[in-house]
């Protein structure tokens, strides 16, 4: 008889399998999908991108914030400007938003960083409303409530075709996802996280060893804005289109639920949860019977993790994975 | 010879309540001094107006000549002070080899303590570096707190109640560490309320009552007259 062991997978080759199966399963969505479908993933590769940079902050270092949506706003303003106006290449697109995303994050971070807690939550909020006011009323550059229409589509590369259809989009959006995925985890065995890991955990620690924690939380904001940013352009790539919703409150708000429900901390946990919550707003409201009742199925959802996922889906172990103990 | 740390009137508290009322303290280079004192004298106030977490109402604090009091905790960190914090404050979910990377960063001091040296006196260490802060005993996250301390190269070692809510065999090796340290020439401040460790490995005691310090003595002065002890902190 075998023995459990070498019968059930380990869980570095558990986390494997799950990862190339959700690989394969984005790779063949396009031809197993319609244009509907295929075009909500893209939205949800776009908002996982937020999702992780609100991860980078809340989860990472410990700064719970509302106002990344301000910088996934400017970025979507800055591509969308960018390309009516100067090239329709998305890379270029996506470099120069995340370049001003965190230009803007540098001066509103230097305010922010030196507030923990719920005041930096508060002033994250009031930076992301004044983006949301700037937005609304800058219109001769953001056409104010009427938003910017008509953005020509994307091109992946200089010299190849303009992606017209959903799925094109949607190869060019997962690559970028992938991207930058792959980049954020590569972080994770940094002493730059590292840092901001004991920053989470305690920051006076931190200063007594010595390291400057502000210019460290002040560094990974401008880092995540410059995501948020990749992410805004993405998005107008997606949409063809942005008006203030996409830098509004309520972005910024499912952000944040879905690195909760996700696990802070959890770069993989932030993407599914950003997953589930757009589709249990997106598909599951659209349903007949539950029809427009989206933000109660999400107020479910949230209230559901947070009594069976105290540690998020991050936390959810797998029945032969030993639990941590304390050495005698 | 010249104290390297010096402390001249140092007054600082919370709030702006007093706590200490007037500190002066001086080791010499390389010297172990003990602060001993019943609870609430201001122990860890002490530590912590050094440190920079609290900041002094008035006073001076010099280590090696330069004017640290009032500064940026970080600053004074890389000015050369560490701090073995009581409780130990691990970080709970930072394994042990996490700790030993964050706790050297790129700009601290030169020095001989390296990851290598710290296992070799922390032999426990070594044994432990896949596990998480929080699923360490006791003795283990002092000596890890210890260790998090010396990877910076401090030349001043600050420590508070390093034998707290420790069993009596692991203040012993506690005591053996302080002493190694401190034979490779760092000075040593130890805030202790355990009488036997402190007379152990100090060279000198000063002793804390309401804020002030109110006895100087050398270890074995100190240890040769019941009355004084008696009378200072209440016991044999």
């Amino acid at each position: 008889m075998s023995t459990s062991t070498s019968t059930s997978l380990t869980a570095p080759t558990a986390s494997r399998v799950a990862g190339t199966a959700v690989l394969l399963g984005l790779t063949l969505a396009p031809f197993l999908l319609g244009p509907y479908a295929v075009a909500t993933l893209s939205r949800i590769l776009v908002f996982a991108l937020l999702a992780l940079s609100v991860n980078l902050l809340t989860g990472l270092t410990g700064l719970p914030t509302l106002g990344q949506s301000a910088y996934f706003g400017v970025g979507a303003y800055t591509a969308a400007v960018v390309a009516k106006n100067l090239t329709d290449i998305g890379p270029l697109q996506l470099l120069i938003a995340a370049g001003v995303s965190a230009l803007v994050a540098v001066p509103t971070g230097w305010l922010a960083v030196r507030a923990r807690g719920v005041v930096f939550l508060m002033l994250t909020l009031a930076i992301g409303e004044i983006v949301y006011s700037a937005a609304v009323n800058w219109k001769p550059v953001t056409g104010g409530t009427d938003g910017i229409s008509g953005v020509p589509p994307v091109v992946p590369l200089p010299g190849t075709p303009a992606l017209e259809l959903d799925g094109l989009v949607y190869f060019y959006v997962l690559a970028v996802f992938l991207l930058l995925l792959g980049a954020v985890t590569r972080l994770g065995s940094t002493p730059f996280v590292l840092a901001l890991r004991g920053i989470r955990d305690n920051e006076p620690r931190m200063k007594a060893i010595g390291y400057p924690t502000r210019r460290y939380a002040l560094t990974v904001y401008c880092g995540a804005a410059a995501l948020a940013g990749a992410a805004g352009s993405l998005w107008v790539s997606v949409q063809r289109f942005v008006s203030p919703g996409d830098a509004g409150f309520e972005i910024a708000a499912l952000a944040l639920l879905a690195v909760v429900i996700g696990g802070t901390g959890s770069m993989w946990g932030a993407c599914a949860a950003a997953a589930l919550i757009w589709l249990t707003r997106d598909y599951l409201g659209n349903l007949e019977a539950v029809a427009g009742r989206g933000p109660l199925l999400l107020g479910l959802l949230f209230v559901i993790a947070v009594y069976t996922l105290p540690r998020g889906l991050a936390g959810v172990r797998l029945p032969h994975q030993p639990s941590r103990k304390r050495t005698a | 010879m010249k104290p390297y740390f010096q402390i001249r009137g140092l007054r600082s508290g919370y709030a702006g309540g007093v706590v200490l009322t007037g500190v002066d303290l001086d080791v010499e280079p390389g010297g172990i001094l003990a602060v001993l004192g019943r609870n609430g004298v201001g122990k860890t106030t002490l530590i912590s107006t050094v440190m920079g977490f609290v900041r002094p109402y008035e006073g001076s604090i010099t280590v090696d000549g330069r004017e640290i009091a009032g500064a940026r905790v970080d600053v004074i960190a890389r000015a050369g002070v560490g701090v073995v914090p009581q409780g130990r404050r691990v970080f709970a979910p930072l394994t042990v080899a996490e700790h030993l990377a964050i706790a050297a960063p790129r700009r601290a001091a030169p020095g001989p303590w390296t990851r290598a040296r710290i296992l070799d006196l922390l032999p426990r260490l070594g044994e432990r570096l896949g596990h998480r802060g929080d699923e360490l005993s006791g003795g283990e996250q002092q000596m890890l707190a210890i260790a998090r301390a010396l990877l910076g190269n401090p030349r001043l070692l600050l420590l508070d109640e390093p034998s707290d809510g420790l069993a009596p065999a692991i203040v012993a090796q506690v005591g053996e560490v302080i002493r190694e340290v401190a034979a490779q020439g760092m000075t040593v401040v130890l805030v202790e309320q355990n009488l036997g460790l402190a007379l152990s490995v100090a060279e000198h005691v000063a002793v804390m009552q309401k804020g002030g310090i109110v006895h100087r003595a050398a270890c074995a002065e100190f240890a040769s007259r019941p009355d004084d002890r008696r009378r200072l902190l209440g016991v044999d």
